[in-house]
């Protein structure tokens, strides 16, 4: 098995700072992990615990690279699951294992779309360098100080263009 | 807006329907679009020209070449749009044409993520009437689902409706061989689609009075 190339997207966007890339960058690269899911759920198979960690992203591999063109890789299957696995336990300890624990993991008929709700976990931490709450009796999105993140990015990402 | 519906259906549930992965990539390109230069400078075009190059594909061969035009699923898609299309055909003209869909052709659209297991097609039917004041029409949006099992060898087909939020679904063939599902289908189609037109139409009534 071959080492995946290239840094964490973390680390990437450490390297970079958190503001550094804009809307249109952020949509870039949810887009390329979500064409890899569609890939992987054909298989029948579900990752369950994407994060900013368990992407690997290579930047370095063309001249210039836009978000859209840099090779991405999915790592740390550990907590995937297919159609047939059974739920697994609520616990502290397995929701610890996770960056984002999706509100529907325990509902089996929504296991597919756990996946695309990390995709947009992901998509609101590279907007606005959010990690989601532990506690999540708020969604992501309404926590304190995020909503208004998300308005200043929308109005910024409309005022770009006009 | 955009944004914060998308994260509503993302982090929401139970409260908003959850994202497909298929759904998702779609919203997300509506918003790239949005913020990208491409859109403004489609602004000035007009709607029709946005749409004239949709009127130049050929959905069905484009489903055909995507299923697999010589698979086993691909041809059990084709041969269920004819029934379905020759089946509405037969409806109306057993209504003495008082009723008329507006879409000739059945268009498969895959819900599976790419299986093409599991496919849609909308429609509207059309009912009219002939009034002291001029013909009065009412349109009914109609979709037919297929399902097809994983081995290819059966094949159910539903055809369903909403009506006051609610989802009428009734199967005009169930889990029947692909070898022989279109056998008296006219008739199969006929029957189930008179009953979904009484349920749908007393429904109606119910919420009217």
């Amino acid at each position: 098995m071959n080492r995946a190339v290239g840094s964490t997207l973390r680390a990437e966007m450490n390297k970079l700072g958190q503001n550094s890339i804009d809307l249109r960058q952020s949509i870039e690269i949810v887009q390329h992990i979500i064409q890899i899911l569609q890939t992987i759920h054909k298989k029948q198979v579900f990752h369950q615990n994407l994060s900013p960690d368990h992407i690997i992203i290579d930047r370095n591999s063309v001249l210039n690279p836009s978000f859209r063109q840099a090779p991405i890789v999915l790592i740390s299957f550990s907590q995937a699951q297919t159609k047939q696995d059974e739920v697994s336990d609520n616990d502290e300890a397995e929701q610890s294992k996770f960056w984002y624990n999706a509100r529907q993991k325990n509902d089996l008929q929504y296991r597919a779309t756990i996946d695309a709700s990390c995709v947009c976990a992901i998509l609101l931490w590279l907007m606005t360098g959010i990690q989601p709450s532990a506690n999540d009796s708020n969604p992501f999105h309404e926590q304190n100080g995020v909503h208004e993140k998300i308005e200043s990015i929308a109005k910024a990402s409309s005022k770009f263009q006009s | 807006m955009y944004l914060m519906n998308t994260f509503d259906r993302s982090f929401g549930y139970p409260d908003y329907p959850l994202w497909t992965l298929s759904d998702l990539q779609l919203r997300l390109e509506s918003i790239y679009e949005f913020v990208s230069l491409s859109f403004r400078r489609s602004e000035n075009q007009s709607y029709a020209s946005l749409l004239d190059k949709i009127l130049d594909i050929d959905r069905q061969e484009a489903i055909r070449s995507a299923a697999g035009r010589e698979s086993e699923r691909g041809m059990i898609l084709e041969r269920a749009a004819e029934a379905i299309d020759q089946a509405k055909q037969a409806f109306a003209h057993h209504e003495a044409n008082r009723f008329h869909w507006s879409i000739d052709r059945c268009e498969w659209v895959d819900i599976s993520n790419g299986l093409f297991n599991h496919c849609r097609s909308d429609n509207i039917l059309t009912f009219s009437k002939l009034a002291s004041k001029g013909t009065r029409s009412f349109p009914i949006i109609i979709s037919f689902m297929i399902k097809i099992s994983d081995d290819d060898q059966q094949v159910s087909i539903t055809m369903m409706t909403s009506v006051n939020g609610k989802e009428v679904q009734i199967p005009i063939i169930y889990r029947e061989d692909q070898k022989n599902f279109i056998e008296n289908f006219n008739e199969k189609f006929i029957n189930e689609i008179k009953l979904l037109i009484s349920i749908f139409s007393k429904e109606y009534q119910i919420r009217s009075k």
